[in-house]
């Protein structure tokens, strides 16, 4: 199995992750969509690392699986929040920025 | 040393203004003391500049740098000669006589309105000696216009009269019209010339080719007939009688009316080099002297049959100008501000008293005020020229200039003026100070303070010598303007039998009442209405007013509501269009906002895509 091959399969999540986020209504599909781009960015720091044979491709994906944590925990806290105050979790019915 | 004492002489009024109006205003009598010694200090100054310019002709001048460019210098200054000291002097003298009297005259008034009457008073005199000893036209422009400012302050002294507001506002629009052509002509010949200096000036006009010159003298004309008065631009001074009397005797009557004349005499060698330019001014003095004085006949207010008289007077000096004999003119003007500053005042003194303007009201009044009267008299034998008073020397001398010109048409016109002014003179002496009392009020009437009565004597005197002083002021401005022809001994007699005509005709009418008035009235009734409304004067000049100028106004205002408002209104409009449009991508939906960012940046891929 090549690198190409992995490249075509986080080419492939990164798009399904834009595709969930621009259209999934709940929040917290989006935020699972998210999730998908940072794995297809991960995916790609291992596969290049291995095509370079260098350690610190596989090592950088190890920090962006910690910062993807935060980054959970910070957007539950938002979603949570948000459903305090305005009682939905939809995404395309918060909107207040509207012109 | 004359620039000096003119200089002083013309700066102490301005020093007065300034005081009275920064500090004194509130207190009338003590700003009425500084104006009055203000006033006699330039008197005095203005003798001794006259003795000296007598000792020596000059001319004198006194100046300093006011504007410096790269391209021009002008230099402000005065320039003292024969014409503009004699012209000073009158000036002084009247506007000392009218301050002095005015402090009876208005005392009634409240402090504050005193001050501020006297601050315009000293503004007046400060701006009339400016524009006398003008050494450039352009300062001469900048004081014609101080002074017509001043008239119209004091026409609508008494602004809460709406006649008196509307008649300040008659008189400053009607001169502007004609100080429009004053300005162009100004600009005009300094465009031909290169000079606004007035020795420059008349050094180099009789140079210019005859239709730069005709052209630019007929719009310095146009000025002069709005300050003095000529046809058709008249028609503010019988309204500016609205204003207090004294300020008719110095502003409408000796002084500034006369500047116009005075401007034509001071630039008389320009205007002595286009023979059209002098045939219009001749034209326009003569028929005017004739038209006025016809108007003073039906007249009932006394201030209005002087006002019209005035009007008439003034186209005497004019013609005189214009027949080509300045000093004629020039000495019509000196002494017709006395005898008319004169007559104002006593006219003035009878209002005072009898608190009406109308002659119907008045009646016997020459033995309730005796000096009154009697120097009323004097100013109307001097105004109807019976000798040995002053009018009588400078109006044969006119009208001898008029005779001997290439044109008789304004020497007729002149002498019919001669008989009228005798009649309505008369006509009022009859009916104001003689026979028995027409109304109540005229019983009460009794002779005016000493403040009002020392003027009168005083000016009542310069109206019975000015007349002699005929050859020293001729020797002195020059014989630069000899009159040619023959002396013509039976003139005199001829205008002289017309005034007594009028005099007799007036008695016949008005004073042993031998005449009807009211049955000639009936019989000559279309001429009579046509004279009582003016010629339809101000009926034209309304109907011009409503008519085209509010026209165009309305025009210009359709333009600017439509055309340049309607353009900036179309730009907000569009804008607010354009953003009402663009507001509806704004959804407020996150999701959308990435969809944006999606297609951009697969856009900008391709393209990054392409260029690699």
């Amino acid at each position: 199995m090549g690198v190409k091959a992995i490249l075509i399969l986080s080419a492939f999540m990164f798009s399904l992750g834009v595709f969930g986020i621009l259209t999934r209504r709940s929040a917290l599909g989006i935020l699972i969509a998210l999730e998908l781009i940072f794995n297809a960015a991960n995916l790609n720091f291992a596969a290049f690392g291995r095509m370079f044979g260098k350690v610190e491709g596989s090592i950088f994906p190890l920090f962006g699986i910690a910062i993807t944590v935060c980054e959970v925990v910070l957007g539950f806290a938002i979603i949570f929040y948000l459903y305090r105050v305005r009682k939905t979790t939809k995404a395309d019915e918060i909107d207040i920025l509207k012109g | 040393m004359a620039g000096i004492y003119a200089l002083i002489s013309f700066l102490s009024p301005f020093i007065a203004f300034i005081i009275i109006g920064l500090l004194t205003r509130r207190w009338g009598k003590f700003s009425a003391g500084i104006s009055i010694l203000a006033v006699l200090n330039s008197l005095l100054f203005s003798v001794l500049a006259f003795f000296q310019v007598k000792a020596n002709p000059g001319p004198h001048f006194v100046e300093w740098l006011w504007l410096s460019q790269k391209i021009f210098t002008f230099k402000f200054g005065i320039w003292v000669d024969p014409l503009s000291s004699a012209m000073l002097f009158v000036v002084a003298l009247v506007a000392s006589m009218v301050q002095i009297y005015s402090l009876g005259y208005i005392s009634d008034e409240t402090p504050p309105s005193l001050g501020r009457y006297y601050a315009y008073h000293s503004l007046f005199t400060f701006s009339m000696m400016g524009l006398v000893l003008a050494k450039n036209v352009l300062e001469l422009f900048v004081f014609w216009e101080l002074v017509g400012l001043c008239s119209y302050l004091l026409i609508g002294f008494w602004y809460y009269k709406p006649t008196a507001a509307k008649a300040a506002v008659k008189a400053f629009w009607t001169t502007k019209l004609g100080d429009v052509g004053f300005m162009l002509g100004l600009l005009y010949l300094y465009k031909h010339t290169g000079s606004f200096e007035l020795n420059d000036l008349l050094a180099k006009a009789p140079a210019l080719s005859s239709g730069v010159l005709t052209t630019g003298a007929l719009m310095l004309f146009a000025g002069a007939m709005g300050k003095s008065a000529q046809f058709p631009l008249h028609i503010w001074l019988p309204d500016a009688m609205e204003g207090p009397t004294p300020v008719s005797a110095l502003i409408h009557a000796a002084t500034m009316v006369a500047a116009g004349v005075y401007m034509v005499a001071r630039l008389f060698p320009l205007f002595a080099a286009s023979k059209v330019a002098l045939w219009v001014i001749a034209i326009i003095g003569a028929f005017t002297a004739f038209l006025a004085a016809t108007m003073a006949i039906v007249q009932e207010d006394i201030k209005r049959v002087l006002a019209y008289s005035t009007i008439s007077q003034l186209g005497y000096m004019m013609a005189g100008l214009g027949v080509g004999n300045m000093n004629a003119g020039f000495f019509h003007l000196f002494t017709h501000a006395y005898f008319k500053a004169l007559l104002f005042l006593c006219a003035g003194a009878v209002i005072h008293a009898v608190h009406s303007n109308s002659i119907w009201d008045m009646g016997g009044l020459l033995k309730r005020m005796p000096i009154t009267g009697i120097s009323f008299l004097i100013g109307l034998l001097a105004l109807a020229g019976f000798p040995p008073f002053s009018g009588f020397f400078s109006k044969e001398e006119i009208l001898h200039a008029a005779y001997t010109a290439e044109f008789k048409l304004p020497f007729y016109f002149l002498v019919a003026g001669v008989f009228l002014t005798a009649f309505y003179m008369a006509r009022v002496f009859f009916v104001a100070f003689l026979g028995k009392e027409r109304k109540e009020s005229a019983k009460h009437a009794h002779e005016a303070p000493p403040s009002m009565t020392i003027p009168l004597i005083i000016l009542s005197v310069f109206s019975i010598i000015a007349g002699f002083y005929k050859s020293g002021l001729y020797k002195l401005l020059g014989e630069h303007h000899e009159i040619h022809g023959a002396s013509l001994p039976f003139l005199p007699l001829v205008s002289l039998g017309l005034a007594i005509f009028g005099f007799i005709l007036a008695y016949l009418y008005y004073g042993s009442e031998t005449f009807s008035a009211e049955k000639t009235t009936k019989r000559v009734f279309p001429v009579y209405n046509l004279i009582y409304q003016k010629y339809y004067m101000d009926h034209i000049a309304e109907w011009i007013y409503s008519k085209i100028a509010l026209g165009l106004a309305f025009l210009a205002s359709w333009w600017d509501r439509h055309i340049v408002d309607g353009a900036v209104n179309w730009v907000t409009y569009t804008t607010g269009r354009i953003g009402k449009g663009l507001r509806t991508i704004q959804t407020g939906v996150i999701q959308d906002y990435l969809v944006y960012i999606a297609i951009a940046f697969i856009i900008i891929g391709f393209i990054v895509f392409q260029i690699f």
